[in-house]
């Protein structure tokens, strides 16, 4: 049986190793997809997961729903923001980062290139794109709460990850990496 | 029905569609249409790619430092003590330079006028003999 959030959260705050290592590997890969997203930095998203859980840690919040994933995603938008504000000062050394990702044994090597696809088509995107993506589908927020985050109204958040999805999805047919013709 | 443009199908996808009749209406056409549901398939896929994106830890691979951001604020903050010193630094040791070459002027006022302009006026001060006024004042009139 699944233990769920706040039992490991709080065994993991007690100091215990096997709790803490649980809620990482649940919720580490989204906070680093989710921070990719918006800094384009894999060291930057690498950064941001890891403060993530030292803030869960040090301020772990009250029990409210059933997942960390909201409180985890509000934290890791907040520091992936600050991130690319920095960043964007710097030279990204890792400009190619994202073309050695390393794929499953059992991942063929159509999904992986269309995978990549994906990833350049996403990191293509203007930064308020990026932003919603992360935010609905690795941060898995709620329209609601997005808008409350971004003090967005409603139907401009909609309407922006719409665009977002449909700009995706246009960059990738021009790459031939979709096919708009079924059947 | 007429078939639903891309556009719509992606809305559906995403859970646009907010009049719960269009979207019932959507769905069941969807159900029933071979064509519709293999271009919402496509769409679905795609929005599962990128909703799966994530990197790989690569931290396990090669440890980086926890909050490698601070070491470059720390390093900025060595910098900016660094430049105060040198600044006030600097300042003292030119200032300490300037002073004696401040005095030199000083030493020339003090000279001036030279000692043969200076005898040449005090013979001529001996020289001057004072009148009263009301002197002066009686030899005009």
């Amino acid at each position: 049986m699944f233990e769920d959030d706040w039992a490991l959260l709080q065994r993991a705050t007690r100091g215990d190793e096997a709790a803490w290592t649980a809620l990482s590997a649940k919720y580490r890969p989204r906070l680093i997809g989710l921070a990719y997203t918006i800094t384009r930095s894999r060291m930057a998203a690498e950064d941001v997961a890891q403060e993530c859980f030292a803030r869960l840690l040090s301020k772990p919040p009250h029990q409210s729903g059933d997942s960390l994933m909201p409180f985890l995603s509000v934290i890791a938008y907040r520091l992936a923001l600050k991130e690319l504000k920095r960043s964007s000062r710097l030279v990204d050394i890792a400009a190619s980062e994202f073309e050695d990702i390393s794929s499953s044994p059992h991942e063929d090597l159509v999904t992986r290139d269309r995978r990549v696809a994906v990833i350049k088509a996403v990191r293509a995107l203007s930064a308020d794109h990026r932003e919603v993506i992360a935010l609905r589908f690795q941060g898995g927020l709620s329209y609601e709460e997005m808008a409350r985050l971004l003090k967005l109204p409603l139907g401009t958040v909609k309407s922006r990850l719409f665009n977002a999805v449909k700009n995706c999805r246009k960059l990738l047919s021009t790459k031939g990496m979709i096919d708009d013709t079924p059947g | 029905m007429i078939h639903p443009d891309e556009e719509k199908l992606t809305a559906f996808c995403l859970d646009l569609i907010e009049e719960a009749s269009e979207r019932e209406q959507l769905a069941n056409h969807i159900v029933g249409c071979e064509v519709c549901k293999a271009a919402l398939g496509l769409i679905e896929a795609d929005i599962g790619l990128i909703a799966g994106l994530s990197m790989p830890p690569l931290r396990e691979r090669y440890p980086i430092p926890l909050r490698r951001a601070s070491i470059g604020r720390y390093l900025l903050r060595a910098a900016a003590v660094l430049a105060i010193v040198v600044v006030f630094g600097s300042y003292f040791v030119i200032s300490r330079r300037v002073t004696p070459v401040s005095v030199e002027p000083m030493h020339l006022l003090i000279s001036w006028p030279p000692d043969s302009i200076q005898a040449r006026l005090a013979g001529a001060v001996d020289g001057l003999q004072i009148k009263p006024l009301s002197a002066v004042g009686s030899k005009q009139h």
